[in-house]
This record gives structure tokens, C-alpha cells and sequence, in this order.
């Protein structure tokens, strides 16, 4: 499992676990204005991704959450240096 | 002429912070990979000043990033995310002229591979070692000023950085080193943020002491900094005559400038020149 | 449905009740009298103290429909409505109106009455969880919210007849007399209360404060009260007083508040001139910074209208400023100089912004500066709603202050976590932009292209000014442009215009 981001007030917690199965879930607290916007930057992003991915909003800007997800998704395939 | 009076330091791992920094008008912005993110979380952190770079309005401010120093395992990495959306690389604990040509080696690699102009460098001055060949470094070419820090210096002499007597003369070193060269030079932080007077007379001194600017940790500081670098207002006078007197020479083909049957010569017309430009006339 | 003058589709009926469309501020001219309360006469007694709320609820003769009402200086501290609710509830009377100035996170028991019959419905501000469930169908009738001084019309106009009146009161003497800064649950004025005790046919006090006859200073007078009812505490200081406000410490924040600053310097500061002070972030910080300037520049202000906390006060010990205008207390500091200093006055309620009267305190504001959740293009601000559609806070006297000052000024961030603040068109219509002056954000500042004279002064600041569709754009461009709330067709409240003409519904949230 790798993590990217923190659940500080504007930012983005990203999970991602190892799993046979592509699952994304969303937990935001702007979820009823953001939630689809949100869910299409998750889905693009991760369209290789197999595995759980949990994403944690805390009011994150869609740049942060771009790059949260970038960072989780080259740790999940070992790229951290 | 550009203007380096403020940098204004910002953890590079708290978008929150990062993302209002255009809002403050410090000279500089320095988005912090080094002292303000801990280990476990560098590789977040480049990633996220990486998409701030192109995703935030920084103003009119210079885009900074201060890299981990040259003896971590982290620069190059740092330098391979960030350094095609900034302007100046910030890299700390430099001691000598080699170390700037290692990361400036690096930085010709990543800059061909993306196609983009040569990135400048600006070293801080941490050690006894950096200090003795600080004049050397200011030569380099990438390097347009020299900033310094004390935590370390005076670590290694044993001294209260507080009361040490010793970073007058490191000041007066820094400076030399840079305006020897052409380059500028930059005081570090004055870390009471409360402490507006306390900065104003801080900001001052170093300016009197010949430095370009200072650090500042907190956006309230930027205002009074820059209120401090504001030349006095007879000076700002004489300068807009000097200017326009030489203006008017080189319209009527003149080679001479005069002014009130006084001869001005090239270093007096450039000190006039600075002196608007800290006073922001255009 | 008719169109009002700010563009939204109103009822003419509310709970049975018939009410105008709005029709811009000073439009709708009053019709009739003063409505009174119920002549009275009380026995030969030298004592009104009932034992218990119980008690005191059979000795006015509180029957199932009937309206009760509260104040709320007590604010987030208060015990006094869960325990008169609670007591209503008990004794199985149904079908209650509840008549608040405002409620609280802390009157979260009040929620469950709101389906099992007790209470049909809530006329006032709702703050938090009462105005979420009510957001979500939770109250079988309409919800009314009118500002403060839009309460005070409705009750001497008849809009709304009070049965009994509640009054919480840190201090009181057996026969009636009440006053706010004495006591452990002082809250300084009673200037909520008062319009209640004058109007209500049966009026209550409740305190935890009971001192011999008669009590001193008196804000709430013993011919007003008909009973006095002791209990063991009234509410919780921590939530009365808000401890030591604090300006805010957010760099974008401070900026906000230095623009702001700029705007009444450029604009309004000269001697004599008068504001009005809240007890917000924003507005602490220009408080603070305005009476810093003012006492470089050798400024003196002739009164400031509270909201009082220590920054007022310490303006007024300096000396910056003649009178302060005291509604209500947010800090010990602002209780212990309404009880010591003869030039800090309590006001009625009735004396602060009422356009059915013979003029308020707000007609005299130079300068008034208020925030908002939202604010759109035309310069209209909701303080109600969030961008979701949930109704989550009152009015206040965001109103009466916008329409009184010469200058009023907006102070909002461009956007909260990633919701814009500065949208095309506010969830919610609180204050029509026709009495917006200025909105100022950390990014800079629009002006109300009708303000001239204003655009004129700001010519030459540093301040950035930009066109309100700018700043908006800018707001969309960082943030995304946010889905629209889910909403059904269901109204589950009306907002007043402080006129008693509705100025904008909200509509039932789907959850």
C-alpha cells in the first residue's frame, strides 16, 4: 500500500492498495460540488492502475489533486526515489 | 532591472500555503524542498512544487525552488522534477566552485532534454569552507547572487548564533565575494515575524551593508522590507534628473551628460538607475 | 409565482400568511399600526418568582399552536430554549412556532422535535444543525428568517404575534427587572429581548442570577415581565463569551483586511465618521487597523455600532471614538465597559435598522464592513445558504447595516477550499446588490459600477481594481466551476427582506 498527500486543510490524501480488482472510492468534504470533478481527474489519471485506489479531499484545488495522485501512483509501481 | 529585496520562503509540501504565494508581491518566491519538509515526505514534495509551478499565478514574483543541498541524496531528483518551470535554483550548503559546476552539469542535461533556457543559480553560504571560497563561486556563471546562513556556521565555531560577533564579517564577505562580480547579494531571514520594527532596522542594516535583499519567512514581512529598501526621497530626486539628463544626451546624439554643469559619469548614472528601481519608478 | 426585483421567483404566500414580493430597499411603504400585547394587571404580590418552567408554562396558559420566543444572547452557551422546548415537549403541548432571534449548534435537541409535533415551525436564524435538518425536509412548515431588525418590524407590525416570551436573563430581582452584565452567564446587553418583552402577551424571565429588589443597572424594566423563575444555570460562559478574540493570523486574510482598510481610508475616514464592527476574523483585523490609523492620523470617530469586543473598547478607552453602540457582547472586556462607561449605551433592538420607524442606528453608519458566503456579479450576497443549497445560517443584521452605511463593503476570500466565493449568481439572495458598495478580496477589489464616487476615490490606490465578472472568472478559473445543488421544488424557507417583502426562497435539499 503507498500513500501521497496529507489530510491537512486543502490537500489530498491518495491510497493505493494492491488489489485484483480496479476500485475507486472518493471521500470528500465538498463532495456535493466537487464530487464529479474529482472522480473524472481520479479516472483519467489511473487508467492503468490496477488496485484500490482511496482518495481522501480536504478541499484540494485540482492541481493539488493531480499532483497527489501523480506521486501515489509512481510509488505504487516503486518509482520513489 | 529585476529586483531580489524579498524571497519569500514557503514549505513546498503544503499546498495550502503554496497556493496564494502570488498574492503577497515578494521580489522572489521560494518553494522549499530542503529544511521545511521532512525526509519521508521529499518525494511528495517535489511532485507538488512541480504542479504548482504551472498551476499557480505567482504574480510578478521569480519563480524559486530551494533543492536539497549537495550532499543529500535528494537534489538531483529535485532538480530532474523541477527545474524546467523555474527560474532560479536556490541550493543550499555550496562550498565551493565545483559544487555549482556538479549541479550546473545536471541542469545542462535536464534543460536540453526539455528544450528550455539555462536556469540560474543562486548559492547560499552555510559553512566556514563555502565562506573561504565564496568569491569563487560568485564567478560562476549561472550563479546571479549570493545568499548566506548562519545556523551552521556558528554551529560549527561553537557560538550562540544570537550573539555571535562573527556574522558582521561573514556579511561583509558575502558581499564582497558578490559585488566583486557583478552579482548581487542577499542577507538571510530576520526569523521574529512579529517583530515589524525589529525588521524594518534589520532590513536597513543590510542594505547599508551593501546587501540587494533579504529573506523573509512570513508574507507580512514583504511590505516592511521593501519600505526599508525605499531610497530616501531627495535621492529618488536627483536620480530622475540624472536619468532624464541622460535620456536627453543620448536623444540630441550627446556623449557627454551634464547636469547642472556637472559631468555624470557611468557608475553615477547606474547608481541612479538602481535607485528608481528600488524605488519602483518607472 | 411573481419575479421580485432581484430576479427570483417568490410565493405570495407563506404558511397561510400573505407576503409582497421584493421591491428593492425603501419600496414598499408600511400600512397600518403598532400592534400591541395583551392589557394586563398582576395581584398584590411583591413577588412574580414561579418555581419551575413547568409551572410558569400552565400559569400563562400555553396551548398546542401558540408562539414562544427567545433571544440569543446567550448564543452557542445557551441552556434556556433546549430546557423550555424539552419542558413544552414533556407536557405533550404540540404545534408550537418558534420564535427565536437566532439558534445555535448547542439547540441541535430541538431537531427531533421538529418531526415528532411539537414544533410545526422556526421563525429566525437557524445556525448549524437546525438549519441542515430543515435543509432536508425535516420541518413540516415553512421556515421564516428575517434579520434583526426585519424581526422587530414584524413583531410591532402584528407580521407575528408572540404568546410568551422566554427570556433568558443573567441577572433579574424577584419582580422583574433584568439586566445582561451581572451574574455568572453575563452577556452583556439584553437588546434581543426587549422588542419580545414590550410586545409578547405573557413574558418569562429565566435566570440562574436572582439579587434582592431592585436590580441594577436595568436594560429589561419589571412593568414588561410577568414572572421570574430562578434555575440553577442558564447557560455555559464558554459558549456565551468567545474568550479572547483573536485577529486572524492568514496572510490572505490580513490582506483582505488591509484592502479594506485602504477603501475606508480613501473613501470615508475623516473625523467624526462613524462604523460598524463585527466580531469576525476580517472584521476584527479592520477594526484594529482602523483604529491604529486613526490614531496616527489624529482621527476620532463619532460612534461605532456593535458587535463590542475588547478592540471597540480599547478604542473607546483611547479615546478614538465618543460613543459605542451596543447590541450585543462577544468578550468579558465588552460586558465590563457596557457596565462601567456612561458612552458605551445598550441599544434596543428597535433603535438599529427597523425601516418602519422613525429611523435607526444604521442610517447614521458611515462606513459598515460585513462578509458573506457568496456574493455574485450583480453585487448580491448570500449569508444563508452554502453553495450546496443548505441552509446553515441566519441573517443577522447583514441587512439593515448593508442598506444604512454610506459605504459598505464586502470582505470574502475569492474562494473557500476550492468553492468559489464570487459567483455568477448566489445560491441564495440575503442583501441585494443595490446596497453593495464594494467587495473586497486577498486578490482585490470590485466596486459597484453605480458608485462613482467611489470608483473616482480609488483612482491612484494600490489596491487592484477589477470588474466583479474578473474577479469571478478568476474564481472559476482556480477552482473549477462547482455542480449545481441538488434541489426539489419543495420551499423550506423564505427569506425577508428587512421590509417584510421576500426577497429570496430556499428549496428543499435532496439528500
Amino acid at each position: 500500500m503507498v500513500k501521497a498527500g496529507t489530510l491537512e486543510k486543502g490537500d489530498v490524501m491518495v491510497t493505493i492498495e494492491e488489489s485484483g480488482e480496479r476500485e475507486i472510492i472518493i471521500k470528500s468534504k465538498l463532495e456535493r460540488l466537487y464530487g464529479e470533478a474529482i472522480r473524472k481527474t481520479v479516472e483519467e489519471m489511473t487508467t492503468d492502475i490496477v488496485g484500490k485506489i482511496y482518495v481522501e479531499d480536504m478541499g484540494a484545488l485540482d492541481w493539488v489533486i493531480r499532483a497527489r495522485i501523480e506521486a501515489a501512483i509512481r510509488k505504487f509501481r516503486g518509482e520513489e526515489q | 532591472m529585476k529586483l531580489r529585496r524579498t524571497r519569500l520562503y514557503v514549505p513546498g509540501n503544503n499546498p495550502h500555503l503554496v497556493e496564494n504565494v502570488g498574492l503577497y508581491g515578494a521580489d522572489c518566491l521560494i518553494l522549499d524542498l530542503e529544511d521545511s519538509v521532512p525526509l519521508e515526505q521529499k518525494f511528495d514534495a517535489r511532485i507538488l512544487v512541480k504542479y504548482a509551478l504551472q498551476n499557480v499565478d505567482f504574480g510578478r514574483s521569480e519563480k524559486w525552488v530551494r533543492i536539497n543541498s549537495p550532499d543529500t541524496p535528494f537534489w538531483k531528483a529535485d532538480l530532474e522534477e523541477v527545474l524546467p518551470y523555474v527560474d532560479v535554483v536556490n541550493v543550499p550548503k555550496v562550498e565551493s566552485y565545483e559544487d555549482v559546476e556538479k549541479i550546473s552539469g545536471i541542469m545542462d542535461e535536464i534543460e536540453e532534454k526539455h528544450g528550455v533556457e539555462k536556469r540560474k543559480i543562486v548559492p547560499i553560504i552555510e559553512t566556514l569552507k563555502g565562506l573561504t571560497n565564496a568569491r569563487e563561486i560568485a564567478k560562476h556563471p549561472r550563479v546571479v547572487a549570493m545568499a548566506w546562513g548562519g545556523e551552521d556556521l556558528t554551529a560549527e565555531l561553537g557560538i550562540p548564533k544570537k550573539k555571535a560577533l562573527i556574522l558582521d564579517h561573514v556579511r561583509a564577505e558575502i558581499v564582497i565575494a558578490a559585488k566583486s562580480q557583478g552579482k548581487m547579494a542577499l542577507d538571510t531571514v530576520y526569523s521574529n515575524i512579529r517583530d515589524e520594527e525589529g525588521l524594518f532596522e534589520y532590513a536597513r542594516r543590510a542594505r547599508y551593508m551593501g546587501f540587494d535583499g533579504v529573506g523573509v519567512l512570513h508574507p507580512n514581512q514583504v511590505e516592511v522590507v521593501h519600505r526599508a529598501f525605499r531610497p530616501e526621497e531627495k535621492d529618488i530626486e536627483e536620480a530622475k534628473k540624472i536619468v532624464e539628463a541622460a535620456e536627453k544626451a543620448m536623444k540630441e546624439g550627446k556623449g557627454v551628460i551634464a547636469l547642472n554643469g556637472r559631468m555624470i559619469d557611468k557608475p553615477v548614472l547606474e547608481r541612479a538607475r538602481k535607485i528608481l528601481a528600488f524605488a519602483e519608478v518607472d | 409565482m411573481p419575479i421580485n426585483a432581484v430576479g427570483r421567483e417568490v410565493p405570495s404566500e407563506i404558511n397561510g400568511q400573505k407576503f409582497k414580493p421584493f421591491a428593492g430597499d425603501m419600496k414598499t411603504p408600511p400600512e397600518g399600526r403598532r400592534a400591541g400585547s395583551l392589557l394586563r394587571m398582576v395581584p398584590e404580590s411583591r413577588s412574580k418568582v414561579v418555581n419551575s418552567i413547568e409551572e410558569v408554562i400552565k400559569k400563562v396558559g400555553l396551548e398546542d399552536g401558540m408562539t414562544v420566543s427567545f433571544h440569543h444572547h446567550l448564543r452557542n452557551g445557551d441552556f434556556v430554549v433546549n430546557m423550555v422546548m424539552e419542558t413544552i415537549r414533556k407536557m405533550g403541548i404540540k404545534d408550537i412556532r418558534v420564535f427565536p432571534t437566532a439558534l445555535f449548534p448547542v439547540h441541535e435537541p430541538l431537531v427531533p422535535m421538529l418531526s415528532d409535533g411539537t414544533i410545526r415551525r422556526i421563525e429566525g436564524s437557524m445556525n448549524g444543525p437546525l438549519g441542515e435538518a430543515t435543509s432536508y425536509g425535516a420541518m413540516r412548515e415553512t421556515a421564516v428568517l428575517r434579520s434583526h431588525s426585519g424581526r422587530v418590524r414584524a413583531v410591532e407590525s402584528g407580521e407575528v404575534h408572540i404568546d410568551v416570551a422566554f427570556i433568558a436573563a443573567p441577572t433579574a430581582d424577584p419582580y422583574g427587572n433584568l439586566n445582561g452584565v451581572d451574574g455568572p452567564s453575563a452577556c452583556g446587553p439584553l437588546a434581543y429581548g426587549m422588542v419580545d418583552a414590550y410586545h409578547a402577551d405573557h413574558t418569562v424571565a429565566i435566570t440562574d442570577h436572582l439579587v434582592p429588589y431592585p436590580a441594577h443597572p436595568i436594560s429589561i424594566f419589571q412593568h414588561q415581565i410577568d414572572y421570574v423563575v430562578p434555575v440553577n444555570k442558564i447557560g455555559d460562559p464558554n459558549g456565551i463569551m468567545s474568550g479572547t478574540l483573536r485577529i486572524t493570523t492568514s496572510p490572505s486574510r490580513l490582506k483582505i483586511a488591509r484592502y479594506a482598510l485602504e477603501v475606508i481610508d480613501k473613501v470615508a475616514l475623516k473625523d467624526g465618521f462613524s462604523f460598524q464592527a463585527g466580531a469576525g476574523g476580517i472584521s476584527l483585523a479592520v477594526t484594529k487597523f482602523l483604529g491604529d490609523l486613526m490614531k496616527k492620523r489624529g482621527i476620532r470617530a463619532s460612534f461605532i455600532n456593535g458587535g463590542v469586543t475588547k478592540y471597540v473598547v480599547d478604542m473607546l478607552h483611547e479615546g478614538l471614538v465618543d460613543v459605542v453602540f451596543d447590541g450585543q457582547a462577544f468578550d468579558l472586556d465588552a460586558v465590563k465597559s457596557l457596565k462601567e462607561d456612561a458612552n458605551h449605551i445598550e441599544t434596543p433592538l428597535a433603535m438599529y435598522g427597523n425601516p418602519y420607524s422613525s429611523g435607526g442606528i444604521v442610517n447614521m453608519l458611515d462606513v459598515g464592513v460585513l462578509g458573506a458566503t457568496e456574493v455574485d456579479i450583480d453585487f448580491n450576497v448570500n449569508v444563508n445558504t452554502h453553495s450546496d443549497g443548505l441552509l446553515l445560517h441566519g441573517i443577522g443584521g447583514h441587512q439593515e447595516v448593508a442598506a444604512g452605511s454610506a459605504l459598505t463593503i464586502v470582505t470574502v476570500p475569492l474562494y473557500r477550499y476550492r468553492v468559489p466565493v464570487i459567483k455568477e449568481r448566489v445560491t441564495t439572495v440575503t442583501t441585494p446588490g443595490e446596497v453593495i458598495d464594494v467587495v473586497v478580496t486577498e486578490h482585490g477589489i470590485a466596486i459597484n459600477p453605480k458608485r462613482d464616487d467611489i470608483i473616482e476615490a480609488m483612482r491612484g490606490s494600490k489596491v487592484p481594481v477589477y470588474d466583479i465578472q474578473d474577479l469571478q472568472k478568476k474564481a472559476e478559473r482556480i477552482c473549477g466551476k462547482p455542480q449545481e445543488p441538488k434541489t426539489t421544488d419543495d420551499i423550506i424557507a423564505a427569506i425577508l427582506w428587512r421590509d417584510g417583502t421576500i426577497i429570496d426562497v430556499v428549496y428543499r435539499v435532496k439528500k
